[in-house]
Formats: C-alpha cells, sequence, structure tokens
C-alpha cells in the first residue's frame, strides 16, 4: 500500500534524526551495515565512507571556528584546547544559524570543569562579550535634549537605558590586558593582580572597546542596565559600603557625562 | 555531447514576478575586500551578500549600507533549512525582509537542503531525500515565503557527498518540481552541478540540460577541490575548465542572467577576483552569442588533493567571519572619567 505523504515525511524527518546523529559524531563512522540501510554508495565510496565527509566537515567547521573566536582561551589552554573543545561540542551542539554564536556557552562550559584555571574562564567571558558586542543591533545615541528637558524632581525616577553593544564584567584577572599581550608576544609584562578587575566591554564608532571601571561605578551600572530606576539605583549602590556613597557623591556627574558620551546609556524613560 | 546534439535553449516562459534585471557578472562580497571596494569602487555588476550576516548592526550592517550606496546587492541566505522539519523561523524572515528593503535587493534567495533537525543547526547544506513529499513540503514553504518578502525568491541546487536510500527522482527532476509547484525561482550553481555529478555518478550536462531554465534568476560559479574519490565544494580559486564549459552552456540554455563568481577559500586580492569575473563575462558573452565551444561530458579535472576541508557552508554558510577577519581588535580605553 502507497505510504502517505504525511507517513513519509515523518520516516524523513526520523531520517534526518538518525543523520545529524552521524554526522555529530566523534569518531569516523566505519560501519557500512547502519549507513547501507538509508544511504547508497557511489562508485568509489562506500555508504559510511560518504557519510563521514559531513561529519569530519561538521568537527572542522565548528573546531575552526571556535579556534578563531576565542584566540585568548586557546592560548592559556595551549595543547588541552583541542580536547576541550570536542568536550564543548558534545554538551553543547550548535543550535542557532549564527557560527558566531557557537561559543557563547564555553564559559558556561569551563565552569563545570573544575579542574582549569580561573583565569581560563576570564578570558572565555571576556572574549564572548567581545563577540556579542561586535554586531549587536545598532542604536541611536542619547538625545542631549531629552535629558536637558528633565526637571529635577524627575531625575530619581528616570530609567536610564543601556546600550545593546555594551557588557559589563566582574573578572578575577586581567584578562582583556593579557589578551593583548598575548596577541603581542608580550606575556611577561603583565604584572599578577590580585583585587578583582570590573571591566566594561562595548561598541563605539564601529570599534570594540574594553575599559576598567570602579566597583561602585559598575555597581550602579549594572543596576540601570537591569532597568532600577536611577535614585533606587544610587541608593542601593550608596548602602553596599562607605566609600560607595562618598564616590557617587562626588563621581556621579561625571560617570553621567562619560557614559553618554561613550554611548553606553543609549535611552531616557521618563515613567 | 557535441554542440550539434544539444537541446535548443528552453522555449518556455518566465513567470512575469521572475522578471529580475540582468545585473552583469558580481562577486560575492567578502570581509577582506571592503576597504578596497569602498576605496577603489571597481567596476563591477553587483554583489551578494550573504544575508545572516547582516542581521545584527556594527561593522558587518554600516559597510553592507556603504556598499549598496554604489552597487546593485543581492541576498543569498545559507540558514533557512527549508527542507529539515521545522517551519521557517518568523523571526528570521522578518529580519531578512527588512534587510532586503534596507539594501533595495532586487531578489533573495536560499539554498534546496536542511540544515538541521529539531533544535540542531549544523551549518551545512545537508542533502535532501528526493522525493515528492520533500518537493511537496519545500514549495509550500518557498511560496510563502516569496509572497511574505514581496521579492522574487529562487533556492539553490546544493553540492552533495551523499544520496538517500529514500531518493524517488533525480535532482533536477526534484528542483523543478519544487520550483513549478512554488512559483518560484532556481539559482542556478554549475559548480554545484558538477560536484554533485561526479560525486554521484551522474552526467553533469543531462543535470544542467533537465532544469527549468525560464526560472533561473541567477547563477552562482565557483572552484572545487577534488579528492580523487569525491569532489568538496570549497569556493576555492578560479573557475575550473570543466565549470566554465558548464557555465557557457547554462548561459546559452537561461539566456542574460545575472552571474556571480564565489571564492571563500584562500580569498585573494580583490583584483584577481576581479579579473577572474572579467574572465567569466567573456565566457558570458560567448554562451549568449552562441559563440560557443562544444561542451565535452568527459571532462572531468584530474587532480586530486589531500588536504582536510570544512567545506564551503563554514565561514560562508553561518557566520559573519571571527572578529579576527574583521580585522576588530578590541583598544583598551584608559580615558579618564572614573574613580578608583
Amino acid at each position: 500500500m502507497k505510504e502517505s505523504a504525511e507517513a513519509e515525511l515523518e520516516r524523513i524527518d526520523a531520517l534526518f534524526e538518525l543523520m545529524s546523529g552521524l554526522v555529530q559524531r566523534s569518531s569516523a563512522i566505519t560501519d557500512d551495515r547502519e549507513a547501507n540501510e538509508h544511504f547508497l554508495p557511489s562508485s568509489r565510496l562506500s555508504a559510511a565512507q560518504r557519510v563521514d565527509i559531513y561529519r569530519e566537515q561538521f568537527w572542522l567547521r565548528h573546531e575552526d571556528s571556535l579556534t578563531e573566536d576565542f584566540p585568548g582561551t586557546r592560548a592559556l589552554l595551549g595543547p588541552k584546547w583541542d580536547d576541550i573543545v570536542r568536550g564543548y561540542l558534545q554538551q553543547f551542539p550548535p543550535t542557532t544559524p549564527s557560527l558566531r554564536e557557537l561559543g557563547f556557552q564555553l564559559p558556561d562550559y569551563f565552569e563545570n570543569q573544575g579542574s582549569l584555571e580561573p583565569s581560563v574562564l576570564d578570558m572565555a567571558r571576556l572574549e564572548r562579550a567581545y563577540l556579542e558586542v561586535f554586531d549587536a543591533p545598532d542604536e541611536p545615541p542619547l538625545d542631549p535634549a531629552r535629558v536637558a528637558a528633565l526637571l529635577p524632581e524627575q531625575w530619581p525616577l528616570v530609567e536610564l537605558g543601556t546600550s545593546g553593544a555594551l557588557r559589563l564584567l566582574e573578572l578575577g584577572s586581567q584578562a582583556a590586558d593579557l589578551r593583548r599581550a598575548l596577541r603581542a608576544g608580550a606575556l611577561g609584562e603583565i604584572a599578577e593582580r590580585v583585587e578583582p578587575v570590573y571591566l566594561v566591554v562595548y561598541r563605539r564608532e564601529l570599534g570594540l572597546w574594553d575599559k576598567e571601571i570602579s566597583r561602585t561605578a559598575y555597581e550602579l551600572l549594572g543596576r540601570l542596565a537591569s532597568g532600577q530606576a536611577l535614585g533606587a539605583a544610587c541608593e542601593a549602590t550608596a548602602e553596599q559600603r562607605p566609600e560607595a556613597a562618598r564616590e557617587l557623591d562626588t563621581q556621579l556627574g561625571a560617570w553621567f557625562a562619560d557614559w553618554a558620551r561613550l554611548g553606553w546609556i543609549t535611552r531616557v524613560v521618563v515613567p | 555531447m557535441s554542440k550539434a546534439q544539444a537541446p535548443a535553449p528552453s522555449r518556455a516562459t518566465r513567470p512575469a514576478h521572475l522578471e529580475v534585471p540582468d545585473l552583469g557578472v558580481g562577486a560575492g562580497l567578502r570581509v577582506p575586500h571592503y576597504g578596497h571596494i569602498l576605496e577603489h569602487q571597481p567596476e563591477l555588476g553587483f554583489f551578494e551578500a550573504i544575508s545572516e550576516n547582516f542581521f545584527g548592526g556594527g561593522k558587518p550592517r554600516y559597510h553592507l549600507d556603504r556598499v549598496a550606496e554604489r552597487y546593485p546587492i543581492v541576498l543569498h541566505g545559507v540558514s533557512l533549512g527549508i527542507g529539515g522539519p521545522a517551519e521557517p523561523d518568523k523571526e528570521q524572515l522578518k529580519r531578512l525582509r527588512d534587510l532586503a528593503r534596507r539594501v533595495r535587493a532586487p531578489w533573495v534567495s536560499d539554498h534546496l537542503c536542511w540544515t538541521g533537525p529539531g533544535g540542531a543547526h549544523l551549518h551545512d547544506l545537508l542533502p535532501l531525500p528526493l522525493t515528492r513529499s520533500v518537493a511537496e513540503r519545500i514549495a509550500r514553504r518557498a511560496a510563502m515565503i516569496q509572497d511574505y518578502l514581496e521579492l522574487p525568491f529562487a533556492l539553490e541546487n546544493t553540492s552533495s557527498y551523499l544520496t538517500f536510500a529514500q531518493s524517488r527522482m533525480p535532482e533536477w527532476e526534484f528542483a523543478t518540481e519544487v520550483c513549478e509547484r512554488a512559483d518560484c525561482g532556481l539559482l542556478l550553481d554549475v559548480n554545484n552541478i558538477y560536484v554533485s555529478a561526479f560525486n554521484h555518478d551522474l552526467d553533469a550536462l543531462e543535470f544542467l540540460r533537465g532544469l527549468p531554465h525560464h526560472r533561473v534568476v541567477q547563477i552562482h560559479v565557483a572552484g572545487h577541490t577534488h579528492f580523487g574519490t569525491h569532489i568538496i565544494d570549497t569556493h576555492v580559486g578560479p573557475t575550473p575548465a570543466p565549470v566554465v564549459d558548464l557555465y557557457r552552456e547554462a548561459i546559452r540554455l537561461c539566456g542574460p542572467v545575472s552571474t556571480l563568481l564565489e571564492w571563500d577559500e584562500d580569498i585573494p586580492e580583490f583584483d584577481v577576483v576581479k579579473a577572474e569575473t572579467q574572465r567569466l563575462s567573456a565566457v558570458r558573452a560567448q554562451g549568449l552569442t552562441g559563440d560557443a565551444p562544444a561542451v565535452g561530458a568527459d571532462v572531468v579535472d584530474r587532480s586530486p588533493v589531500t588536504a582536510r576541508h570544512a567545506g564551503s557552508a563554514g565561514r560562508h554558510g553561518g557566520a559573519a567571519g571571527s572578529l579576527a577577519a574583521w580585522s576588530t581588535e578590541p583598544t583598551q580605553d584608559s580615558s579618564a572619567g572614573e574613580a578608583g
């Protein structure tokens, strides 16, 4: 009896699942019996060898992509990189059309690898931030007229929207400097630091930038980015530490001027 | 097959909505060439941009906008996976429509393939079981996409290295079935015909001549890498002689159709790409005037190499190039303004 189109498509979709599993195998496909059931040989290659072309390309393509996108992480891991990338791709197989997003879970994967140096996780988080910021959607700059029109009593209530091309990172190492030194071949010039690094990764005039800021500025920016009103964000930040309150008192105006100039703040929302 | 034995060009009428402009010969828009293109504005028919690489902002979008001010841009997608289990992603289609309007694309294309089951995305242009039910599924989706985009939509025949036991028709019949049912266009890739014909022991000329020429809105030409036992579509180097011969025949059959050179591996200086487009322009003129040498069905590149290749579906087929490819190294901002 002739199979209905719907039933045939169901069978074909199951075949796609099967082929997807074969293509993502870490070792070569050699079992012709399994392949012969669904695929045909050519005059020169067996069915298994033909499926294996796709499998080999899957690994080459994705390993190459991660290697290009995480040069600092790769440099820190050295010869361990290849095995770690294979493990990562098995745990986090690609799910989105863009290869640029392929490594977005790499820091999550590293967090579960207890044996890795914390600096490796820092570097992976930094390099992910660069990738995220690189082609985040464009936004118009903050309109100065909109800021000038705010009444004094409105300021505590406004929400200051941060740019989509901005990421905030608290790191345990100077990953950005380390990455630059690695690429310049000047690793010995980076001094070890024990205190945390508060870093803003952002895009400005098409370029990628990173800028270290104070802990207080970092905490305030984080609150604004999460949608807190300015007044509440300042109060919550000031309550953290006495020095934070003093810093806010003396620096807040300069920070806003700088953050607007750098394109970190792009919107003023008056409730 | 000699020229005298070749069938006459198709007399079928091109559907009105597929009457697209002939843009001559163009090249794929690739990151290493942006600076040269914007500075020197070389004479070229058009550029083709990989759609997904420009859905975001920043450098990619900025450069595409500048190029679009000076050249026609056609959009070529690599991730719809139109033959797979999932329906086309609505958000992706919206981004595609917005981008097409932004660059005033005269048509939009993607591939006859699937890219992953369920939530997976393998970043490859995977081969399809060539059955009527799959053709119907793709045709339904292609018709919907064409309506949504309000632009001619074309599907490209892909290179493949594998045949499903379940296939019931040759690929040219399958492509014809899809395009006729969907009333959409065909992006005819002559290198893919050559590659697939070798890999599947088919006759490349029979493949080419079996396609619906009146639906061809664009032609792709590229190079490949021969491994002896199979050929991989790497888009490397100048167009090999047998592919050039197929291209000339394609033009003879299809008429003046916009032609694009794809060069994605070991990308040379733009002047080298430009010279190759000029060579293809001369071949195109031969095909249009009937001044075409006979095409031999036995012309096969017999120079296998053994290097491993990730194929063309890598950076071409899904991503926008690494930050290094964009010459985008992050810069430290040490400007004053912060305390601490």
